[in-house]
């Protein structure tokens, strides 16, 4: 593994704060804002990258919440990857429903997930999944939210953590956002990717 | 005796991605409903059809280093009394100034990540999985049910959906490929429709161990998992399979993208000289099911940075909720390096050992609907057929 990956293995579902022997208030050194940063960095690029399936877009909404975060919480936030994945999601959904962002991604051939694939079939995909992007930004945006997070790897109990809900929630709000975005697609006849 | 009422339409869904973590009393529940088995059966093809359309991403490379170097210098710059741009556009909870601080707390937890990082980098992928022979793994569709996600002890990224291309001939499978398949000459009685000819792309998918995501999902859960041994966290899978080539007779292409989740045809596919009518993107038909099938494919390799499949079989016997009858069944498919576990739904059919031309095979059958199934392993290449054909049938196919 080169050193990029670096840090970046850390695992998802830490929770800053959820042990009381660690929950103690204290000043956020610059040392405990890096620490988070490279924990929950990839992470959140991922939920970002989900709606706007460009990595460098993607690392500029990451880059932007983490700044956000920091002037918001110089404390520290009890619920910090939950906080910075909604946040991504809800920033990366704004952005996508802005005209010159949409228009930017028609131009974006692919993310590496199509390496593999023909150069038609790349474009197929990329065609596919920038009108299903189109459709995220489209339906409610608690549905667009649930959707991204959900579909961008977390489990249901990282859901709830991040929409500050029951893990018993998830489920059902999940199905009604699945449900939208399936009607949105089938009003626009799009195809779904293989 | 307790009366449990249907479960709703939320709970299910969990039962879909993480049933495990559904008490046992509505699992059985929703298996033996025929109500709530059915509602489950949509709810499941509703939540494919999303994941379909919301496809699992590839593992981004990024580097940190640069990134956390960029957010300091827009740290350094921004105005510290400035309202961020997306102030306005986060929900209200999120900028609640009420919560605790709790940011040292992490740091801890967060290093032991960036320490595990550390450990695995410069590390060696070393090749334990290369199968040579088929071995079947008799599994009902409780205990498919039964079993928890991938995800829920990592991170799985790659291409985790396999897709097929459509090929005019065989001959371009077959080169496309570089694995040679012969079709059936007679097709069997009962066998009708045009061959259809796909590639089935090299495929791989790389999985990362994390026993805090483990542990997230059993806390939530309310239930205890065994630890993940020693050297498995932040420890990497990469598995990879194909390319190959599959011949289908009785289905169209669009119902086997259904099926096997094929990329239909869109309007951008028409202009290289696919069958597209109108440039308008063809809606999902039917879900008919192709009277036969033939399949040769290089074999799955799975990769390891340090974890034995011995060790990856141990843990998995080590589970709480696996059904003992599938532990059993794991126990014997025999040296777990080289053997390719092929699930048969025992509770379908059944299915025996048998041979094609000396190589050892599986032979799949169900009575009802009438369905059968030979695969077997031979010069490097899996090879199967099977359909809505007797037994009989199949294997005389598989033999030539």
């Amino acid at each position: 593994m080169d050193s990029t990956a670096r840090g970046l293995a850390a695992p998802q579902p830490l929770r800053v704060g959820r042990d009381p022997a660690l929950s103690r208030p204290q000043a956020a050194t610059e040392e405990v804002f890096e620490a988070l940063f490279r924990a929950e960095y990839a992470g959140v690029v991922r939920v970002a990258a989900r709606v706007l399936l460009e990595r460098a877009a993607a690392e500029d909404v990451a880059q932007e919440v983490f700044l956000d975060f920091h002037l918001r919480h110089p404390l520290g936030h009890q619920t910090a990857a939950g906080w910075l994945r909604l946040a991504a999601a809800h920033l990366a959904l704004n952005r996508l429903r802005s005209d010159r962002r949409r228009f930017r991604r028609e131009q974006v051939v692919r993310l590496e997930s199509t390496g593999g694939d023909s150069p038609e079939s790349a474009v197929l995909a990329s065609e596919t999944r920038r009108e299903v992007g189109a459709a995220l930004g489209r339906i409610k945006p608690h549905h667009a939210a649930i959707l991204v997070l959900r579909y961008s790897g977390l489990s249901y109990a990282e859901v709830a953590d991040a929409l500050s809900i029951p893990a018993g929630q998830v489920g059902a709000r999940l199905r009604r956002a699945e449900l939208a975005l399936r009607k949105e697609v089938d009003r626009d006849h799009i195809a779904p990717p293989g | 005796m307790i009366t449990l009422l249907h479960p709703a339409d939320g709970l299910i869904r969990r039962m879909v991605d993480e049933p495990w973590l559904v008490p046992d009393q509505v699992r059985r529940h929703v298996l033996g409903c025929p109500r709530c088995s059915s509602r489950w059966l949509l709810v499941t093809a509703d939540g494919a059809a999303v994941e379909r359309l919301l496809p699992p991403q590839a593992e981004l490379e990024l580097d940190p280093r640069s990134a956390w170097a960029a957010t300091q210098r827009r740290l350094r710059t921004a105005d510290p009394a400035r309202r961020p741009a997306s102030w306005a556009r986060l929900p209200r909870r999120l900028v609640h100034p009420g919560r605790p601080a709790a940011a040292v707390g992490a740091l801890a937890l967060l290093l032991v990540g960036a320490g595990m990082g550390t450990a695995v980098a410069g590390v060696k992928w070393t090749q334990i999985f290369a199968p040579t022979k088929v071995a079947a793994l008799p599994v009902t569709r409780a205990e498919l049910l039964a079993l928890p996600h991938l995800r829920e002890f990592g991170r799985l990224t790659g291409t985790p959906e396999l897709k097929l291309t459509p090929e005019p001939t065989l001959a371009a499978a077959e080169a496309a490929a570089g694995v040679t398949l012969s079709a059936p000459s007679p097709v069997p009685a009962g066998v009708t429709g045009a061959p259809h000819y796909y590639l089935v792309p090299r495929w791989s998918s790389t999985f990362t161990f994390s026993s805090a995501r483990a542990r997230a999902a059993a806390l939530a859960a309310g239930v205890t998992l065994p630890a993940l041994p020693a050297g498995f966290d932040g420890s990497r899978l990469r598995e990879s399979v194909g390319p190959g080539v599959v011949i289908t007779y009785g289905s169209s292409g669009e119902s086997l993208g259904d099926l096997f989740g094929v990329r239909r045809q869109r309007s951008s596919a028409c202009a290289s000289g696919s069958s597209c009518k109108g440039g308008a993107p063809t809606k999902v038909s039917g879900s008919s099911v192709p009277t036969l099938a033939l399949l040769a494919v290089k074999p799955p390799v799975l990769a390891s940075t340090g974890v034995t499949v011995a060790e990856l079989e141990s843990y998995l016997l080590s589970l709480p909720f696996l059904p003992p009858s599938l532990a059993t069944a794991i126990r014997h498919l025999g040296d777990p390096v080289t053997s390719l576990p092929i699930p048969v739904l025992s509770d379908l059919g059944q299915s025996q050992p048998t041979t094609v031309d000396g190589a050892r095979g599986v032979l799949f059958a169900a009575a009802s609907p009438l369905a059968s199934a030979v695969v077997w392993e031979a010069g490097g290449v899996v090879r199967a057929v099977g359909g809505l054909v007797d037994a009989d049938t199949s294997l005389a196919l598989a033999r030539g």
